[in-house]
This record gives C-alpha cells, structure tokens and sequence, in this order.
C-alpha cells in the first residue's frame, strides 16, 4: 500500500475516524495503532510482517535484560544479539543474492567456477529502515542513554508506526517513545498542518517525480545512446529533483499523516540542493539517516577523534556503508564511496552565511557534485554509465524533451533556490488563508488532478530500500 | 466530487454509454420499444441468443451463415442493433443469409475462439469472419508495460486486495474524463514509441494461426481480414486531439506514428499468412483506412462507415460462398454429430 494509491486513500480516512474515536484512551490508541500499522504492512506482503514481530520481539527483551544487566560482558553480549539478528535478517533477505554474485564474479576471475545458489525471496518493503529504527533503540540502552520501554505494544508501535514504516524518517526511541507515553494532543492546526504536508507530499510525488521519471528520466537512462548531450543533461537534472520530491514528498506524507494523529516526525529534508559543500548537503538530505550513520556508525568507529587520514578513512567507510545500506549492487556502493571521497576532499570548505558570489559559487558547484553522485546512484550498469558519459560529452545538437519537462523542472527549482518564506507565502495565500469550503474545493481539485496525473503509479523509489 | 461525477454520468448516459449509476440507456430504449411494438427479441443478445444479432433459429437451412468474430468494432452498443456492419451485411446479400456477431468488447482471438468453440455445433456457421487487431496491440503493448506475474504475486500475498473496487473507480465518468484530459495529454508528451519489439510478430501470427485452425477443425471456412484505421500514415497529423487522447488510453506504448505503422505492419503480415495457408483473405485495409470520415474515434465505425463496409463484406463473401460450395457438402458430414447434439437439446 504505497501513500500515492487508492488503498491508502481508503485506509487513511476509515483508520483516522477510528483512531478519533478511540484517542482518549491510551490503552486502545496504541492497540488500533499496533493493528493498523501491521494491516498496512501486510497489505504488501504479509508474510513478512514475521520479521518485524521477530526484531520486535529480540530488541524488546535485549532491551529490558541489558537496562538490568550489570557487568559489561553481559551487556555487550546482549548488544551482539541484537546486532546479529536485525543484521542477519538484513544480510540474508537484502544483501544475499548480492554477495553471492560479487563472490562468485570475484571467484572466477581468480579461475575458480564455484556453485552459484541464489533465494527467490522478495526484498520486504521498508527493512532497511525498521532494523536502523530497532537497532538505535538496543545501541542506544547500551550506551545508557535510554531506558527501555516497559510495554511490548508501544514498543511494537515505535518499531511499526504506518506512516514511516516503510521509507523513513528513521525515527529514534527518544523522540518517539516519550509521545507514545503521553495523552493524544489533537488540534485543527496540526490537522490542518498535516493535511497541507500529505497534499505537498502529493504534488511532489504525483506531479514532478512521477512524471519527470514518465517524460524523460526512464527513457534517458534506458537508451542514453538515443539522445542528444542536452537532453542527457536535462535528463540529469531531472533525475536529481525525482529524487528528491520522491523521497522528500514521501517524508511529507509520512510526517504529515503522523501530525494528523498527534505525533511529531522531525523533518527529514531541508531543501538539500542549496547546500554549500557535502557536509552541508549530507545536514540537509536524508537528515534521518545521515545523522543515524554519524551517532552510530561514524562516532563509533573514531569520528573526527586521530590523524587527518584516521578520520578520512572513517568517512569514507561511514559513506561506503551508507551506499550499501541504499541497495545490493555495486553502484550504491561506488555512489558511497564518491559522497565519502568528496566529503574528505572538502573538508575545510565553509559554509558562507550570507549570500554573495561565493556562496552561489559554492552552491553551483556542490550541486553539480551532488548531480554527479545522482548518475552514479541511477545507472544499471557499467555499460549504461559509460553510454550516459560519453553521450553526455559528445556535446550532440537537438532536442526531443517535451516543453513540460522544463516546467517541472522551474518549479522545482522554485522550491529549493527562492528564499523559503517566498513558497511558503504562496501556499499560505493559496490555502492556509481560505475558508473550509475554498480549501476542501482546492483539495478536491488537486485530488482530480492527482488521479489524472498518475499514469500506472509507480513505487517510491525509496521503498526499495 | 461526487456532485461533480453524478453531472458527468447522467451527461454519459444521455449520451448513451454504459454507466455505474444510471445503466444504459440504449438498452432501456431498446427494451421499452420491443415492448411497445410487441416486436419481441428480434435481435440478440439474449438469455438463449449470446450474439448481438438477429436472432435465427439453430435448424441450418440453405441460408450461409456467416460467423463475425471481433470486439467493440462489431458489437458497438452506442449504436442500433440494425446500424451495424455485421446486421448490415444481409441487407446486401443476394439470396439467404444469416449472421451470427460473435463479438463483444474487450473480447480478444482467445476469447473468439472460445466463443466460436461453444456455438459451432449449434449454429453451423459456413464462414467465421475474424476482424481483430487494435486489441492485439493494446494487449501486446500491456504485457510489455506491466510486469502481470509480479501484480500477482503482489495481489496474491495483500491482505487489503481492492482489485473490485479499482475496477470500478475506473468505469466512473469522473475517472474517464480525468484519464483523457490530463493522463491522455501527459502521456501524449512523453517518449512513446513507434514500434512493438519485432519478437511480437510470432505472437500475432500464432494467434491468427489458432483461429484458423479452430475454425478448420470445426468445419467452418475461415475468413481473415486486413484492419482499418481512421488515419494512416499520409493523415496522422490531421488526427483531432481529443482523438489522441482517447487514443493514448488504450495504448500506453505506441505513439499514434507507432500505432498506424503497427497496424500496417500486422496487415501485411495477414496477407502473407493468407496467402501461405490459402485462406481467404477480404482487404479492409486497402477500402478503408486511413478515411477518418468513417470513423467515431481511431477504430470504431460511424453508421456510415458500417454501411461500406457492411457492403464490401457482402460482395467478397458472396464470391468466397460461390468459389466454396463444396464448404457445405463437406459440413453435411461432418455435422450430423451436431445435429444428434441439437435434437438432444431440444
């Protein structure tokens, strides 16, 4: 059931009412949370809503035993557990078959043919995201920075909540635990708020990610052999705002959906595409994630702590691991390995604060860095990398690109490069200053143009990871 | 919005379309009419009589009869029963003819065949006339833009299966217009293609193939036929948008270019499968296509258009009839099974 698709859209309101009707009451709040939560999981595939109720279930009681534990060997012990089984679960659904490939394409370099035995089994929605989720909650109690929960439905809530259960934001126990614990807040402005995010969500979804991948970007990357420099360009360019209004918009809905309700999600994007160096584009994109593999995975290996290679080379594994966290395949790791390269390469590179030559300059140039990093991150193969390249670079004449494509583009381009209080004047003019009948007659427009828009509804890309 | 859809449908069933809310309104014409002129059931679709036709007896006389197997070109419920091409055909015939119009919309060669399977021993048709090729495209091009065993994996492992209920949103005026508006016009924009995969041919010539054997297994003189569209290649550019639009909804691969190139492409490869199994072959396309004066949309025949060609079938089928008069002697054999079959029945 993904956000843009006419399950959702029958899910959202039925679950809403219910949870209205049962809010004041914590108990069942978190009861009809639990369910709803598993309904919409196993309206994918619901086989695979045993692998949440087993990281559940470990993290929950490694949590409890390791808060009592008093000597360190039992607590580390109990932290392996844990890591063990997120990761196995991880391993072997999502990065199996790949490893496998790599051993054996490695193998038979060597002039080894060793037997090849891949799974069948289907990547479960959302996995890399919920084990990240369970995993900060058992590192976070090692650490005693956190007290564990003491009951297993909210606990099950944390690790399940529908809204950001299959694409993020990765939420920490910390901020969404001490909610769970207190009564339902509910206000017309945080539904107003909610709703507005899960319409932006909408538009940035259905009407600039949707059909930027339907007008060029698919075609691009398909046959880059069949189309000019420009077009290559633009396609490009096209690709790195799908990205972002994909996963961005499905932040939106997420966080706006959970306002809905009464639970606040910290933003997970922050127009990106202005930053001035990586560091910067790394605070702004994916802020989840990023800060995710920095508290847990960066710090933990040294951080900034030791020699100026020490610390380069624990960007670049922080980075190497974030790209692989993305998908099974080579490119997710060389993208990784490029964000971690330019990361070291900038370092003192800083931030301008006020806006002039310089900062334009920087912003053009990490941008074009950060679109470099996009084609790395789309291309299938080597192949299709080499094609994108050389076509790019052949600097061939003519165009085929549908005038709506440079549309699409200005008004992303409007979204990140106008100073922020512009667009949100302008949606606040729109809609937030209307009467209900004009604001449910904008809604009901949109959702007309929204259903027309949508042409075979593709996934988030974000799902698959 | 429901406001907004009740208007669009009761506009759609004024116009005489099928609607969730409101039904046809062809069919409650044409019922209320049967009763008054106490004309009752002279033409089909019945509960005993599958075909939109006039209803004949299942007692063979001297009459041929010919069999029409195709989709919503032969059926087209927005138009009377006595206005389209397969109704017309006897208006032309010289002495006695009987037409059964085995076509429905959506109705696919499988499904001809089926259909022809279930009533050959029946109705002992002479000649089986197949008239099919959009839907083998929009077919062909869905299977190559769909991954269907990866839906059904999906479908079969949900918990929250809404297939029904999506059905039915998409039957829905509202969904209509939007699908031809604004989905019609964005696909219109986007990189459709001017070619099916060449691996597509063996396809469609093994379904040509399947019906030609069906009806030769049945005793029935097959009958191919070349395909007409309301635009060629030479007039493409004058083809309306909202044509366009209609026509990008059932054809989410093809580029309008593409399409009549496909069309003319399965055409010729009907003429050499006619000629290498020396069936008979009628040549619609070389009469009609590309006369967009014919036409309602990219495919469907105006009443004029189901006239000439209600015609043009008429003369060759005649001729085909005159060469074939063993067809018959050789189905006096070969029926008495069925008509054991038939007195069984009865």
């Amino acid at each position: 059931m993904t956000f843009n698709s006419l399950s959702f859209a029958l899910f959202l309101p039925v679950f809403l009412l219910l949870y209205y009707a049962v809010c004041s009451r914590q108990r069942l709040r978190d009861v009809l949370l639990l369910v709803g939560s598993y309904f919409f999981y196993m309206s994918w595939y619901w086989q695979y809503a045993g692998l949440i109720i087993i990281s559940t279930v470990i993290d929950y009681f490694v949590g409890r035993r390791m808060h009592r534990a008093t000597s360190k060997k039992e607590r580390k012990f109990l932290l392996l557990v844990s890591l063990c089984v997120n990761l196995g679960i991880l391993a072997v659904f999502k990065y199996y078959n790949f490893f496998i490939e790599s051993s054996h394409t490695a193998f038979a370099a060597l002039g080894f043919d060793i037997p090849i035995g891949y799974h069948q089994l289907l990547l479960p929605v959302g996995i890399s995201f919920y084990t990240f989720q369970t995993l900060s909650y058992t590192i976070d109690i090692y650490r005693k920075q956190l007290e564990p929960e003491e009951s297993l439905i909210k606990f099950a809530v944390f690790v399940s909540f529908f809204p950001q259960l299959v694409a993020g934001p990765i939420v920490r126990a910390k901020d969404f635990l001490p909610q769970l614990s207190r009564p339902t807040f509910l206000s017309s402005e945080n539904f107003n708020a909610g709703l507005k995010l899960v319409f932006i969500g909408l538009f940035k979804k259905i009407i600039i990610a949707d059909l930027l991948a339907y007008l060029i970007v698919d075609e691009v990357f398909k046959d880059p052999s069949a189309f000019s420099s420009w077009d290559l360009l633009i396609g490009l360019y096209a690709y790195t705002f799908q990205i972002y209004c994909d996963f961005s918009g499905y932040s939106d809905i997420a966080i706006g959906v959970a306002l809905m309700m009464g639970f606040k999600l910290a933003i997970n994007f922050n127009r990106p595409y202005i930053s001035q160096n990586p560091s910067d584009f790394w605070r702004r994109w994916h802020i989840s994630l990023s800060t995710w593999l920095r508290d847990y995975l960066y710090i933990a290996l040294g951080g900034n702590r030791g020699s100026q290679w020490y610390v380069a080379r624990n960007l670049v594994l922080t980075m190497l691991l974030g790209g692989l966290w993305h998908g099974a395949a080579w490119n997710f790791v060389i993208w990784g390995a490029f964000h971690g390269l330019i990361l070291v390469l900038t370092r003192n590179i800083v931030v301008e604060e006020r806006f002039g030559v310089k900062m334009a300059l920087k912003i053009f140039i990490n941008f074009h860095l950060v679109v470099f990093g996009w084609l790395l991150f789309r291309v299938s193969d080597v192949n299709n990398f080499t094609a994108y390249i050389t076509g790019l670079f052949e600097f061939s004449g003519g165009s085929a690109v549908s005038s709506l494509v440079y549309m699409l583009l200005l008004a992303s381009a409007f979204m990140h490069f106008v100073p922020k209080i512009w667009h949100e004047n302008l949606i606040g003019r729109v809609i937030d200053h209307q009467g209900l009948w004009v604001r449910s007659t904008i809604y009901s427009l949109m959702l007309f143009v929204f259903i027309g828009a949508s042409i075979g509804a593709p996934s988030f890309i974000y799902f698959q990871f | 919005m429901l406001l907004c859809e009740l208007t669009l449908e009761y506009r759609h069933y004024h116009k005489g379309f099928n609607t969730p809310i409101f039904g046809v309104k062809e069919q409650q014409k044409e019922k209320s009419n049967s009763k008054k002129n106490g004309q009752s059931h002279e033409y089909g679709p019945s509960s005993v009589f599958p075909f939109r036709s006039r209803i004949i007896e299942k007692n063979k006389k001297d009459n041929v009869r010919i069999w029409i197997a195709s989709a919503s070109h032969a059926e087209h419920i927005t138009l009377p029963q006595e206005e389209i091409f397969p109704n017309k055909i006897c208006d032309f015939w010289v002495g006695g003819c009987e037409v059964l119009n085995g076509s429905k919309a959506g109705m696919s060669i499988p499904g001809n065949i089926d259909l022809l399977n279930k009533y050959v021993k029946l109705y002992r048709p002479d000649f089986s006339v197949l008239y099919q090729m959009s839907l083998i495209i929009e077919y062909q091009q869905g299977a190559l833009l769909n991954n269907i065993a990866e839906k059904a994996i999906e479908n079969r492992n949900s918990i929250f299966d809404i297939s029904h209920i999506k059905a039915f949103l998409q039957t829905t005026s509202a969904y209509q217009h939007l699908s031809d508006y604004i989905g019609g016009n964005l696909k219109l924009e986007g990189f459709l293609k001017n070619r099916l995969p060449k691996t597509y041919d063996s396809d469609f010539e093994l379904q040509i193939m399947s019906f030609l054997e069906t009806s030769k297994q049945n005793g029935v003189q097959p009958v191919l036929t070349t395909f007409a569209a309301s635009h060629d290649t030479s007039n493409l550019s004058d083809m309306p948008l909202s044509i366009r639009t209609n026509f990008v909804r059932y054809n989410s691969y093809l580029s309008p270019l593409g399409w009549v190139t496909m069309i003319k492409h399965y055409n010729d490869l009907v003429r050499e499968i006619a000629s290498r199994e020396g069936a008979f072959l009628i040549d619609i396309e070389s009469e009609m296509n590309g006369k967009s004066w014919l036409f309602v949309d990219f495919v469907h025949f105006n009443p004029e258009g189901h006239r000439l060609l209600a015609i043009f079938l008429a003369q060759k089928l005649q001729v085909f009839a005159s060469r074939s008069n063993t067809v018959n002697e050789i189905k006096e054999d070969s029926y008495e099974f069925s008509s054991n079959l038939e007195s069984g029945d009865n």
